[in-house]
């Protein structure tokens, strides 16, 4: 079977707060990082890699938005973007 | 009255919640291994508090899949009374019995310490003989409760809102420490109750929510 190699990225979504994000926003502010350079904005999230194997990209694709749909990313409170690159 | 209390691992308040079934409320309380199927013939079901797979992935994400799941499933379908308290209300989110989730704390900081909690309302089998106001201990980072605008709405509108903090603690949506779902029968609670059972402790405040199951099983 073909391998793949596969990456999930997890966000808060917007809407949702995201204290982490906002405590390294402060932090960063004192590092005095002023004039043409400001870091604003900032989202704490989670990037998995993994390797699969499936008959072809599609069933890659699907298999994939399953694992991070159900178990990988909480719908509720986070968005995900799926990786699939061949191995 | 008998009890499950489920076990995953990294639960660490199993053996407070059988000690207070077993020794305060004279129940027969069995700890289930999350591995094991549920005994049969109980009351009720309880998801304990603590760190399960080390809160690894999401709190209360991984239990959320552990085999038990699939029985606690059937028996809150069946309307048997689930009782989800702290990382027991994570999982309870996690599996989709109950909706929303629940985030780190506003100010990331871990809380311990006791909060007063207004008693929305006293016609639930988790709250019949609670008064109007209950102190309870909180132990918990991820205690601040999320859900999406129109979820937060009809929770409200269903009165779904069963334990609320008096004053906001953690930063949750509406100051909600404690819901119930649709049936009634599943509630998720992010104060212990068990560990406000007994003089000795300090306070008595939980006896009322499991006197409350009490009755209903009765009934």
């Amino acid at each position: 079977m073909p391998r793949f190699d596969a990456e999930v990225v997890v966000m808060p979504k917007p809407e949702v707060a995201d204290p982490q994000g906002q405590a390294i926003e402060g932090a960063l502010a004192r590092l005095g990082l002023t004039g043409e350079v400001q870091a604003r904005h900032i989202h704490v999230g989670k990037v998995f890699r993994l390797d699969l194997e499936a008959s072809d990209r599609a069933a890659a694709e699907q298999a994939l938005h399953t694992l991070a749909d159900r178990v990988l990313a909480n719908p509720n409170i986070e968005t995900f973007q799926l990786k699939v690159s061949s191995h | 009255m008998r009890v499950a209390v489920i076990v995953f691992p990294g639960s660490n308040c199993d053996r407070d919640c059988l000690h207070v079934c077993r020794a305060v409320l004279g129940w027969e309380a069995i700890a289930c291994w999350h591995r094991e199927a549920l005994p049969s013939a109980v009351d009720l079901v309880i998801l304990p508090g603590g760190f399960s797979y080390g809160d690894y992935l999401r709190t209360g994400a991984l239990a959320a899949l552990s085999p038990i799941m699939g029985d606690v499933r059937r028996f809150a379908a069946g309307g048997g009374h689930v009782l989800g308290i702290c990382n027991g209300f994570q999982i309870l989110c996690e599996a989709g019995l109950l909706p929303g989730a629940l985030r780190i704390n506003r100010d990331l900081l871990f809380h311990c310490e006791e909060v007063a909690l207004h008693v929305e309302r006293r016609d639930t089998a988790f709250s019949s003989a609670c008064p109007e106001r209950i102190v309870l201990p909180i132990a918990h980072r991820e205690g601040n409760y999320v859900a999406g605008g129109e979820t937060l709405r009809r929770l409200e509108e269903e009165r779904r809102v069963v334990f609320r903090y008096e004053q906001d603690v953690n930063g949750a949506a509406n100051r909600i420490a404690g819901i119930i779902n649709e049936g009634g029968n599943v509630l998720g609670l992010m104060p212990h109750p068990e560990r406000a059972s007994e003089p000795l402790l300090g306070s008595t405040g939980g006896l009322s929510v499991f006197a409350s199951l009490a009755a209903a099983v009765a009934a």
